[in-house]
């Protein structure tokens, strides 16, 4: 069942209805039947490996927690010394890190075998010289939300073997937590701790929730069937064969794309944490204004936030803090200093990192080079920032015009880097930023097939979205503000938008009503 | 307190709205392509029917009920849509089966050769004018196509939304009520296009019918002979699409083996006086008045001697109505002959 499909608003009503009449310690239930209702529309494969995620952590948190339980009474009955005490920790720290490795083990091994063997098949094949393409693939059909749940596992896991969460002794409410039906097509990616506070809590239905909750749904499909699914045929035409389509429809589909991504990821994101809102269920936000950010650095703080976060909390600082990192560092401190040393640390575990987000995107070559030129841009911009400094120092770019420019110069870098996004191979890739330094032809603008209507459509929405967001910057909470006028200010605002969804939207017959790009990662 | 209230009734507002913006956007098919609002037009009737005739524009454009009620006193409708296929065609029999029992249903087996969901235009012409009815639910999943939904059927603004660019006036104008566009289902053409070198079939691999269409005329013979209507199979002389002689013998042998009346008016144009290089005005696809008057003529005569229909001439009420219905025919028929002759005249002068 896709959010941007008739069912979907159908089946939240039901669910909301339900909602209402069963008892708060009921309503748990209901929302984990929900969950599997929606992941069985996906198929039946992927709930038996969705099942299967969610018991292995389960059993795998309550390992850890007796183990927890174990170290505790024997330090409660020894009364040892701090020695001791540090041995005993010692002991039970190697077990638990056993049991952790064990299940993240498999829970990768999962991963790779369902997700990127044919990629890695493919890649060994074009490596002795075979033609990957005659490779028929294992034809196995990737579970929905696949990386989504199973980082959350992973996530929860590492939580309860730091100690920030406990383990979760009801199953059920694990594979609620694993399986919440906004949350597992395309995140944000939740830490147990933090959604546990409201997941489980049933709360009643309220007319502030509601509200808030229809605005920000009502506001993400705008963004994604007026929007997005508008530019995606406009943009497919061209990307179909830019160096026919010339540099200025490339250019056009290019930042196009970028707008797409935008509208339809965050739509997406909206509705997510809309239909959380509805029943009184906080989930993390994922964005924050990202197409205003100066560097590439600050938009990836602002972009797909719960993805980047869970990257620096469970693999950025593991590596960074690893025996093996620590060895290196220490050595380059003694020979090169003390610089370098932190210099080394960051290159390599922001390469692991990135090389991890390129490949967590997709199966694809074309990922893994998009995650490492982000990194490089990255690792350049760190290099070069005494540089800048001395730079604004002295000649004083400053102000709002110097914001303008940075923002925009970000804006153009993303959009080129989301370039690798955009077609299956790098040469695609390549072959589209090659097709920028052909003629410009105003004339051949006409191939994204764009009416008039159209146009005029992206232009006045876009700018609405513009306009939202610079609002934004001034009132963070603005569904607050709203909410504050009043019932009809709200309805105003719940109706507006699904009357544009309604009649503006680019869907039905003649449109290929497209999934959420963020679907596939 | 309030605050419900208020809740209320912009809930209310909004689906209002939804309602009323929906019926906008709609085609109302008033003028133009007429055809969409037939099916539609048959909910309008007052009086029980003593035949209906069912099938697509073999159909409506080759009978006349006028001509059925002032010469023989027969109370006809047909009940017919551009493409309709055969499980739409025994919905619409269900449907109208739910509120009057006719003596003889007329069915026109072109649609037999052709079971696979083709045209979501014509679908939409045809289903949207049923009434909500488990005959129309049935229909709509029986033959929608893959790329519609069920939903765009309960909510029209989902398939028609993007229409809101493309008003006409005519959306405001009929937005209420769309006025009669055919006579008793009957769409008529005065104009004359005659039949000229009209292809011979080309040879098919296999002749044999779709078994889908076969069960849907068993369900349409099964549920005449429940209700006790006589169901009467033709094929219309259209020339074209071709009707092959083994299609024919098909259809004959279904007729003997059910007891079924079974007429190929191509076989007997001739014999009726069909001509083609008058009685068509679309090179032999489909009748114009003047070949629709001779089938009707043809029909006519055979529900009276064959079926026994007794004319009903003389029921005050029925007279009424068909007086009036008569009058509008005969003065749309003279309007649109005297229209072709002054624009025959017209090229003849040129």
């Amino acid at each position: 069942m896709r959010f941007a499909s008739v069912a979907f608003p159908l089946f939240l009503a039901a669910l909301l209805g339900l909602w209402a009449i069963l008892p708060r310690r009921a309503r748990p239930w209901l929302l984990l039947l929900a969950s599997a209702a929606f992941y069985l529309c996906a198929g039946l494969g992927g709930i038996v490996f969705l099942a299967g995620v969610i018991l292995l952590s389960w059993g795998a948190g309550l390992l850890l927690r007796r183990e927890q339980e174990k170290q505790k009474a024997q330090i409660e009955e020894e009364a040892p010394d701090r020695a001791r005490k540090k041995e005993i920790r010692a002991v039970f720290t190697r077990r638990k890190k056993r049991i952790l490795r064990c299940a993240l083990g498999i829970l990768l091994l999962d991963l790779f075998l369902v997700k990127y063997l044919d990629f890695v098949i493919r890649g060994g094949a074009s490596l002795f010289g075979a033609d990957p393409a005659s490779f028929p693939g294992l034809g196995i059909i990737v579970p929905l939300g696949i990386s989504y749940f199973t980082f959350s596992a992973i996530g929860y896991l590492i939580d309860v073997f730091r100690g920030t969460c406990g383990a979760e002794k009801n199953p059920a409410r694990l594979a609620l937590f694993l399986s919440f039906f906004p949350i597992i097509s395309q995140g944000p990616i939740c830490r147990y701790g933090d959604l546990s506070e409201t997941l489980f809590e049933g709360e009643n239905l309220k007319g502030e929730n509601l509200s808030r909750g229809a605005m920000r749904i009502a506001w993400g499909y705008f963004k994604k069937i007026v929007l997005a699914d508008r530019l995606a045929p406009a943009i497919a035409a061209i990307f179909a064969d830019p160096s026919g389509a010339g540099g200025m429809a490339t250019a056009a589909a290019i930042l196009m794309y970028t707008f797409r991504l935008y509208f339809d990821f965050t739509g997406g994101i909206d509705i997510t944490i809309g239909v959380g809102e509805l029943f009184g269920i906080r989930l993390p936000e994922n964005f924050n204004l990202p197409y205003f950010s100066g560097s590439l650095k600050e938009y990836w703080r602002r972009w797909h936030i719960t993805m980047c976060s869970w990257f620096r909390d469970y693999l950025f600082y593991p590596v960074s803090t690893s025996g093996f990192m620590t060895k290196l560092s220490g050595k380059i401190r003694t020979r090169v200093g003390p610089k370098a040393a932190g210099r080394v640390v960051l290159y390599v575990s922001s390469f692991l990192v990135w090389a991890a987000t390129g490949i967590w995107h997709g199966a694809g070559m074309n990922f893994l080079v998009w995650g490492l030129c982000n990194w490089a841009v990255l690792m350049i911009s760190e290099e070069l920032e005494p540089l800048y400094k001395r730079f604004h120092d002295r000649f004083g770019f400053r102000g709002k015009a110097w914001r303008v420019f940075m923002i925009l110069r970000t804006f153009l870098l993303v959009a080129m880097l989301n370039l690798f996004d955009c077609f299956d191979g790098v040469g695609g890739t390549f072959g589209a930023a090659a097709a920028l330094f052909a003629p410009w032809d105003p004339g051949k603008l006409a191939l994204t097939g764009l009416e008039i209507k159209d146009i005029l459509i992206l232009l006045f929405g876009g700018a609405l979205v513009f306009a939202v967001s610079l609002i934004r910057t001034k009132v963070p909470d603005l569904r607050g503000a709203i909410a504050r006028r009043g019932t009809v200010a709200c309805w105003a605002v719940i109706f507006g938008f699904t009357l544009a969804v309604l009649l503006l939207g680019a869907y039905g017959i003649g449109y290929d009503q497209s999934a959420f790009i963020y679907n596939r990662f | 307190m309030k605050k419900t209230i208020i809740a209320v009734l912009l809930v209310l507002l909004s689906l209002v709205s939804l309602i009323a913006l929906s019926r906008l956007v709609t085609p109302k098919y008033a003028d133009g392509i007429i055809e969409g609002a037939m099916i539609a037009e048959y909910y309008k009737e007052t009086t029980d029917h003593d035949v209906l005739l069912i099938g697509d524009c073999e159909v409506y454009e080759n009978f006349i009920p006028a001509d059925l009620w002032n010469n023989y006193g027969i109370n006809s409708y047909i009940r017919g849509s551009a493409e309709q296929y055969i499980a739409q065609s025994y919905y619409i029999l269900e449907d109208s089966l739910r509120t009057e029992t006719p003596s003889v249903v007329v069915f026109n087996v072109q649609s037999l050769s052709f079971s696979e969901k083709r045209s979501e235009a014509y679908n939409r012409m045809t289903l949207e004018g049923m009434r909500w009815s488990p005959s129309k639910v049935g229909a709509i999943l029986a033959t929608m196509t893959e790329e519609e939904s069920f939903a765009s059927y309960v909510f029209p603004l989902l398939r028609y939304h993007e229409r809101i660019f493309d008003l006409k006036p005519t959306d405001f104008t009929y937005y209420f009520s769309v006025p009669p566009v055919s006579y008793n289902g009957y769409y008529m053409r005065v104009d004359v296009r005659p039949a000229e070198n009209v292809p011979e079939g080309k040879p098919l691999a296999d002749y044999s019918f779709p078994e889908e269409s076969w069960k849907w005329l068993d369900r349409m013979a099964d549920l005449c002979r429940e209700k006790g209507i006589d169901l009467i199979l033709i094929k219309a002389p259209s020339l074209y699409p071709y009707w092959y002689g083994e299609w024919d013998a098909q259809v004959r042998d279904y007729a003997e083996e059910k007891g079924l009346t079974y007429i190929n008016y191509l076989e007997i144009a001739g014999q009726i006086g069909i001509d083609y290089s008058t009685d068509t005005y679309d090179g032999g696809l489909h009748m114009n008045l003047y070949g629709a008057e001779k089938l009707t003529a043809h029909l006519g005569d055979l529900l009276t001697s064959e079926f026994h229909l007794k004319s009903r001439r003389g029921e005050e009420a029925l007279e009424a109505v068909w007086a009036e219905k008569t009058a509008r025919f005969e003065n749309d028929k003279a309007a649109a002959v005297a229209a072709e002759q002054e624009k025959a005249n017209g090229e003849a002068t040129d």
